[in-house]
């Protein structure tokens, strides 16, 4: 999690001053296209939008974005598969010090209502709540933001994620600190609520679970008994950063990378779950066992796991790997950075994970980028990814 | 990077220092305090080039990393039993935490060394000129011998470590 996304923003909006020129320019030279998908999705932001932009279709195929500025959050959709968005309507009215990074990014959800949910990182009482917001009327307006959790008031909480059910629930999780004693040991919990039928969250949030590595996004996902599942790095003996499942208030240990270390890596991991019931995960380390990126799959429900699958290129930093499932075809995506340039790679797998192609790379940019986030909708999958300088890009899996 | 939030950082550096809060976050002013650098693209190679023939260290850390501070309290008592050996600290925050940077060198008292702070948006690229097998988690400490052959390590150490680290580089 950060505290700063100012420079980005302040940065992006120099970078962006310019590629609007040089879009006013290409649309007076051709206009046998429609303004490309890209930076120019921000040039009608108040502060040229920012880096850590998170997405969602809705069931009716429209592509929300939230967007991140310094003092307020924004939300948008398209419905061109992200090539032009609607003009950005604000989530909050007043201003707040907004908080965004890679693993303290806002997020969007839609329940199978067609109400929007928002969650974003702000200064609150405390230095950092999570906020939510709720539209009504399709994204028209947003509801004032009200802190997520119940103890907002008296401990910081971040990295604030929804989930949407297959039965169309909405699931609001994040990092609470409500539960430190001892500020020199490490570790956070996770606690959850759920969108309501009456708009909003209940507002009685429950633990999920506890020494979670403080820094490090938690994943997802629905299994196919409809109960949502997580994957979190936890802190293992006081000292060890490997990941874990939880499920129904239980969660168990499922890599062992044996990384120890007083740090932080700032890199969470990523779950999908096909319809068949397999676990797949994906996540970095430094462990003494391995270390860079991985994949392995379960068969069992998160009993066992297939032997770690290392991909990436080690001599160019693979990092931040997401994943996802649709039947028996399985994405990965990632970046790797070879000192000027970032690549987004994508690996795929027809067969469950079993044998993978080769990794590919399918953009590019010498710029800051966010991390790649997969995305569903109906039969297709894509990349959602941003960049300061090339912008917003959703890129299908081929 | 680690980042936690300021509240639990204020908790940890009162623990560190054992000293009351300031009733206001303190900023630069000592006229003994090293001007913060900004550290961008070529930095690394000036710093290079400025400490040839000495061994050093280069403690890379933020404002927003619990971690960091723990590490920072084992740099202060190293810097008190050895004021000979150069500590030089890189923060990966950015020109507009100066006054939060200072205000945590005045806590830990480390107002007189050598230190830096991040000036470029692409901060991978920084990262990337110190160490292009670095993530980019921090702490991250670089211990230089006169030969400028460096060890890295990622995490607060025991002092232990860091004292046998240490005696490695001066002999």
């Amino acid at each position: 999690m950060a505290l700063q996304p100012p420079k980005q923003a302040l940065a992006g909006h120099r970078s962006l001053l310019l590629i609007a020129v040089l879009a006013i320019t290409a649309c007076s030279t051709s206009h046998q296209h429609p303004p490309n998908a890209g930076a120019a999705d921000y040039q009608h932001y108040p502060a040229g939008g920012g880096l850590f932009v998170s997405a969602t279709f809705a069931p009716d195929g429209k592509l929300w974005r939230v967007v991140p500025e310094k003092q307020h959050v924004y939300v948008d959709y398209s419905t061109d598969l992200g090539k032009s968005f609607s003009p950005p309507v604000p989530v909050n009215p007043e201003p707040q010090t907004i908080k965004a990074s890679g693993e303290n990014r806002p997020d969007i959800a839609v329940d199978g209502t067609g109400r929007i949910y928002v969650l974003y990182a702000a200064e609150g009482t405390q230095p950092s709540a999570v906020y939510a917001s709720v539209s009504n009327d399709n994204g028209q307006s947003f509801a004032p933001p009200m802190p997520v959790s119940d103890k907002a008031s008296e401990a910081n909480t971040y990295q604030g994620q929804l989930a949407t059910s297959p039965a169309g629930q909405v699931y609001a999780f994040w990092h609470d600190e409500r539960d430190r004693t001892d500020w020199k040991q490490a570790g956070n919990a996770i606690y959850l609520t759920t969108g309501n039928s009456q708009a909003g969250f209940r507002p009685i949030a429950e633990k999920l679970a506890d020494t979670l590595c403080d820094c490090c996004r938690i994943a997802s996902a629905f299994d196919t008994d409809g109960q949502p599942v997580w994957l979190a790095r936890f802190i293992y003996q006081g000292r060890i950063r490997d990941h874990g499942l939880i499920k129904a208030h239980k969660n168990w240990r499922v890599t062992f990378d044996d990384w120890e270390i007083e740090a932080c890596p700032e890199q969470g991991p990523a779950l999908a779950i096909s319809d068949d019931g397999r676990y797949h995960i994906a996540w970095f380390t430094q462990g003494t066992a391995r270390q860079g990126v991985f994949y392995a799959f379960s068969g069992d429900k998160g009993g066992h796991f297939s032997t770690p699958l290392p991909f990436g290129n080690p001599e160019k930093l693979p990092a931040h790997p997401d994943v996802i499932a649709l039947g028996q075809q399985v994405a990965l995506a990632w970046t790797e950075f070879d000192g000027n340039q970032t690549q987004l790679m994508l690996m795929q797998s027809r067969d469950g994970g079993q044998t993978w192609q080769a990794a590919k790379a399918i953009a590019s940019s010498t710029a800051e980028t966010d991390f790649p986030l997969l995305l569903q909708h109906r039969q297709r999958l894509f990349v959602s990814w941003n960049s300061k300088n090339e912008g917003y890009r959703l890129i299908p899996v081929q | 990077m680690p980042r936690t939030y300021l509240a639990r950082l204020l908790g940890l550096l009162l623990a560190l220092s054992n000293q009351p809060a300031p009733a206001a976050s303190t900023v630069t002013g000592s006229t003994s305090t090293p001007q913060t650098q900004a550290f961008i693209s070529g930095s690394y190679k000036q710093i290079l080039a400025n400490n040839t023939k000495q061994p050093f260290l280069l403690a890379i850390w933020s404002i927003n990393c619990v971690s960091c501070m723990k590490d920072m309290a084992l740099l202060r008592d190293i810097h008190k039993q050895k004021p000979a050996l150069k500590i030089i600290l890189l923060a990966a925050d950015d020109l507009s935490a100066s006054a939060q940077i200072h205000g945590i060198f005045e806590k830990l008292q480390l107002t007189d060394l050598e230190n830096w702070v991040f000036a470029d948006d692409n901060d991978r690229k920084l990262r990337f000129e110190i160490d292009p097998k670095w993530y980019g988690e921090i702490p991250r400490t670089y211990f230089f011998d006169a030969a400028q052959q460096r060890t890295g390590v990622s995490g607060v150490l025991p002092k232990a470590k860091y004292d046998a680290m240490i005696g490695k580089i001066l002999n």
